[in-house]
């Protein structure tokens, strides 16, 4: 018994050592990961990661971090949250440079980069992997439509970009796997968008509900008890719910919101609307081959409008003329040329699907963001409504 | 009505003087658009107008004895700044307050007019003579009570003269000291405040467009809405009445549940006329009770206002009819947590699914509800719910676009003028808020009204003489747009097109209604495709029969909805508890506490294409 017992410990102490050998181990990788951020910027960075044959660690949210990580786990934790954070404040800067960037090679190469570093911080599924991910996603967006808006970059490269831009790790279930991973349970357990909500829409109301027991009159009165999701998870896991108040994080830029809990975000999910309205210019450039700049009429057409207009007036009937109904010439030729070409597609355009009928106002407002310098990626435009 | 003085002089005794005026509620109506002031109509106006006049005793029974009016003897009143009015009754010293119980006559030049509609005269600088009638009432009949109402702030004293021949044998002063309120606002937050005269087009209130009475006012406009500082639990307002500087540290003002004072309400005035009350929310008031700030002057100098040397003060809507005093309708701290809890509940809540809740779906008004909640777009707002753009307007909370349907002053940091940038929120074609417009029954409706109504009966002409199988646009430039008309639904100051959004019934709170309620159609453009068709109209089991018919077989519809976010705390419900959170959020000056309930404007931009009429 003695022996086997000796043996064990000595197992047990040479298992804790490999475990400090290896958590040591770790803590290096992630620290070199860290300094080399600072080196070459994000070029020089995926370089290393190739060489090195360097893999994102899993980085967890600050509030795991406090309360579901275990003792031994913490200090990785917080090495990986520190390396992501670096980073974060690392694409803060590569925004202001692509911005710099001509809409030409250049900027291919960069917003091929940023896809390459989405790419890698996604093949790790972790809170901050997902977020970094998405940052660098919504930065190669700006890129993309930049791309595309110049006429004489080839649209090819720019639908190969977007082809890279709806990535698997964007689903429900992904996000489903990082919630309950973060959270340290099995909260969620429907890869359903409506119904990650109702979790955890139901977890906050039940959270409230144990903090203020008199909620549950007002709930009931008004109908927002009946039907609450129920489960032992969330009632095991209330903290969990307690995302930060939007307004404690202004502007709500990634470096802002790091240290912050919002776990909500992956709950909706983290599809960006700068890659709808890239995707939208490209599909308009694909099928118009040109932005317009006015609506085009012959000068025969304009006088014929002018007089039926006149004669509708004198019946009591107002038209409005096609180029006022919208907010610019420019709007109105987008849709004018938007139009045409699904006539010339189908016999009626009210049996296409609406995102495709309309598809011209979200390409219109792209091309029009771009020419203002306007189309930001989303931490810079937040930074600059809070200016 | 509290303060008497009296002025001996070697000849004469005047009695009665009021030492403090009133100036009538009307001077604060002299900011407004609407309504005319009540000094200046020369009328008496109403009974609760008579509470802004004061008793006036001209004791000169002897003097008149021993030196009667004549061609060469007149008596006079003066004032320098022609500041105040008088009426003359037929009051005595001992009754001299019988006016206030509004007689049906005795007053007026010919002491015949009611009380509540006398006709009153300008006491002007070169002055005003006093009647045969009215002196020989003094002096016949013991009466000799004018009442006096002012016209505007004065440091020059009201004067009675005696002259001779042109010439002044001797003039009494009565200083008479000009009180009048002028603003009560929030101290953190100076664009709430009353009386803020601004139209409102608020249909709460229980009369219907219009607001509260007859007034178009979406609140009373005795109430300001306050909740508490969070720093100290704390409402923090400022007074300001116009008073002369050298008298203003005499005078005080407090807060009073009902006829209680609030222990530690009680400020005085500084020089400036100002007074920065604050206090806590009394244990024994409900979750949200009623503080009316009354002033008064510390007569007795013991360094607080006492029972009675307070002067309640009525503010009257623009038909003159009196509200009640100035009231602080202030929310405790507890109950603002539990509006902030219950908007929580709501925007967790899940309105998706019919009947998973209370029947209703409301997928879009609660993110509407967040977006003003959170005051920006978080990350935890669903992708496919957020606006497609945002940008900032300038916002002017009393004269502005939009000033008509902001029913409390907050929500935004506004300036002491009242103005602000605020977050114009634009959702595009594309989106799903769009889609819940377009096919509004809102939208809908007048889509099929204006055809039936207009494009009908040029399509049945247009069609006469063509086959079969043709077709064509409406208007007949297939690129232009007929304007469809839309019902304005406030009264014609508001900028068009108000409409009511709602799409179910009988369950009126539905998504559109909650979305957007009251919104205003800035645009609404359609054109419509006509064909010529035979149409098998047979009746079963009958023999065939082919009808030739217009058919629509494509109706274009786009336009735009603009609205302003903001609540009304006299809803009752889960709109009071917004409102709370709104004007909690003040001027952003209560700090992290204090950060939710953000109004801003909403821009829906709707687009759809229907194959046939909707």
């Amino acid at each position: 018994m003695k022996t086997f017992l000796q043996i064990l410990a000595v197992a047990f102490y040479a298992q804790c050592a490999l475990a400090q050998d290896s958590t040591t181990a770790e803590l290096n990788r992630i620290t070199a990961m860290t300094v080399a951020l600072d080196g070459g910027g994000i070029a020089g960075f995926l370089d290393q990661t190739s060489s090195g044959g360097w893999k994102i660690p899993h980085i967890p949210s600050q509030w795991h971090v406090e309360h579901v990580a275990k003792p031994e786990e913490k200090q990785i934790d917080v090495a990986a949250r520190v390396f992501g954070k670096a980073l974060a404040k690392r694409l803060a800067d590569e925004s202001a440079t692509m911005q710099r960037l001509p809409a030409d090679d250049s900027l291919y190469t960069a917003t091929v980069r940023l896809l390459d570093l989405s790419e890698w911080c996604a093949a790790v599924d972790g809170y901050g992997n997902a977020f970094l991910a998405q940052r660098c996603l919504d930065l190669a967006a700006v890129g993309v439509a930049r791309l595309t808006a110049n006429l004489d970059f080839p649209l090819e490269q720019c639908e190969v970009l977007l082809g890279r831009m709806q990535p698997a790790w964007l689903s429900a279930e992904t996000n489903l796997r990082i919630l309950n991973k973060d959270a340290g349970a099995v909260i969620f357990t429907t890869a359903d968008r409506e119904e990650m909500e109702r979790v955890m829409g139901s977890g906050n109301i039940a959270r409230r509900m144990k903090a203020n027991p008199t909620l549950n009159a007002d709930l009931e009165s008004r109908g927002i008890a009946k039907g609450l999701r129920r489960s032992k998870a969330i009632d095991e896991n209330l903290a969990f719910f307690d995302d930060t108040e939007a307004g404690q994080m202004r502007p709500p830029t990634l470096v802002n919101t790091w240290d912050k809990k919002t776990h909500g975000a992956l709950v909706v999910g983290l599809e960006l609307q700068s890659i709808e309205k890239a995707r939208a210019l490209i599909e308009f450039r694909k099928k118009i081959g040109a932005f317009p700049e006015k609506p085009d009429f012959s000068e025969e057409q304009i006088s014929m409008r002018e007089k039926r207009i006149a004669e509708s007036a004198s019946q009591g009937i107002k038209i409005s003329r096609f180029e006022d109904a919208y907010r610019s010439p420019m709007a109105a030729a987008f849709a004018q040329a938007w139009r045409r070409y699904l006539e010339s597609e189908t016999s009626n355009v009210g049996n296409l699907p609406r995102q495709h009928q309309n598809l011209d106002a979200a390409a219109f407002q792209a091309y029009d963001e771009i020419r203002r310098h306007a189309f930001l990626d989303h931490d810079s435009a937040a930074e600059q409504q809070t200016k | 009505m509290r303060y008497f003085i009296g002025l001996a002089h070697s000849t004469i005794f005047v009695i009665a003087c009021l030492f403090w005026l009133k100036l009538g509620a009307a001077r604060v109506y002299a900011a407004s658009s609407t309504g005319t002031p009540d000094y200046a109509d020369s009328v008496v106006n109403g009974t609760d107008d008579l509470k802004d006049f004061f008793p006036v005793f001209l004791d000169l029974k002897q003097l008149l004895t021993t030196l009667p009016p004549s061609g060469s003897v007149k008596y006079k009143l003066k004032q320098e700044d022609a500041a105040l009015n008088f009426v003359y009754t037929n009051l005595t010293r001992a009754n001299a307050y019988g006016y206030l119980s509004a007689p049906s006559t005795g007053f007026g030049p010919a002491f015949t007019q009611p009380a509540a509609s006398a006709i009153t005269q300008q006491i002007v600088a070169e002055g005003i003579e006093l009647s045969a009638d009215f002196l020989s009432r003094i002096k016949d009949q013991d009466q000799g009570v004018i009442l006096v109402e002012g016209r505007q702030l004065t440091d020059k004293p009201l004067k009675l003269v005696i002259e001779k021949d042109g010439s002044i044998i001797t003039e009494v002063p009565l200083y008479v000291l000009g009180m009048r309120w002028g603003r009560l606002w929030e101290t953190k937050n100076k664009a709430n405040q009353l009386v803020n005269r601004t139209p409102k087009d608020d249909p709460w209130g229980g009369d219907g467009y219009g607001g509260y009475g007859t007034a178009q006012n979406g609140a009373p406009l005795n109430l300001l809405f306050l909740v508490p500082d969070p720093q100290d639990s704390k409402y923090k307002a400022t007074v300001e009445i116009g008073i002369p500087a050298s008298f203003a540290t005499g005078f005080r003002a407090a807060a009073y549940l009902g006829n209680d004072k609030i222990a530690g309400s009680d400020h005085a005035f500084d020089a400036q006329g100002r007074c920065e009350i604050e206090f806590e929310h009394p244990a024994s008031a409900g979750d949200i009770a009623d503080f009316v700030i009354r002033t008064g002057r510390d007569s007795n100098s013991n360094g607080q206002l006492d029972a009675g040397e307070t002067d309640p003060y009525t503010i009257k809507d623009q038909t003159k009819k009196p509200l009640g005093e100035p009231t602080i309708r202030g929310t405790k701290v507890s109950k603002y947590s539990a509006a902030k809890q219950s908007i929580d509940n709501i925007v967790d809540g899940d309105w998706t699914s019919p009947g998973w809740a209370t029947g209703l779906v409301l997928p879009h008004a609660k993110r509407f509800l967040q977006l003003f909640r959170d005051g920006s777009v978080s990350a935890s707002f669903p992708q496919d719910k957020r606006p497609t753009s945002s940008t900032t307007v300038p916002f002017d909370a009393f004269n502005g676009y939009f000033a008509e349907w902001l029913t409390h002053n907050s929500g935004a940091q506004f300036d002491d003028v009242g103005t602000v940038a605020i977050t114009e929120y634009t959702w595009g074609p594309l989106t799903s808020a769009a889609d819940l417009i377009a096919t509004s029954p809102q939208i809908e409706d007048p889509l099929r009204a204006f055809y039936s109504s207009t494009v009908s009966p040029l399509a049945t002409s247009y069609f006469v003489s063509l086959p079969v199988g043709s077709s064509a646009y409406f208007p007949a430039n297939p690129e232009d747009f007929y304007d469809i008309p839309h019902t304005q639904e406030s009264p014609a100051w508001v900028p068009a097109t108000t409409v009511t959004f709602d799409s179910l019934l009988p369950n009126i709170i539905d998504d559109v209604n909650g979305t957007i309620g009251r919104g205003r159609i800035l645009s609404h453009q359609a054109r419509y495709r006509v064909e010529k068709r035979l149409v098998d109209r047979s009746a079963p089991e009958g023999p065939p029969l082919l009808v030739e018919e217009l058919v629509v077989t494509e109706v274009f519809s786009q336009g735009t909805v603009i609205d302003l976010y903001d609540f009304n705390h006299l809803t009752g419900g889960a709109g009071q508890d917004a409102a709370i959170l709104q004007i909690g959020f003040g001027k952003g000056a209560y700090g992290g506490e204090r950060n939710r309930g953000k109004i801003y404007r909403d821009r829906i931009e709707f687009r759809n294409t229907y194959t046939g009429l909707p």
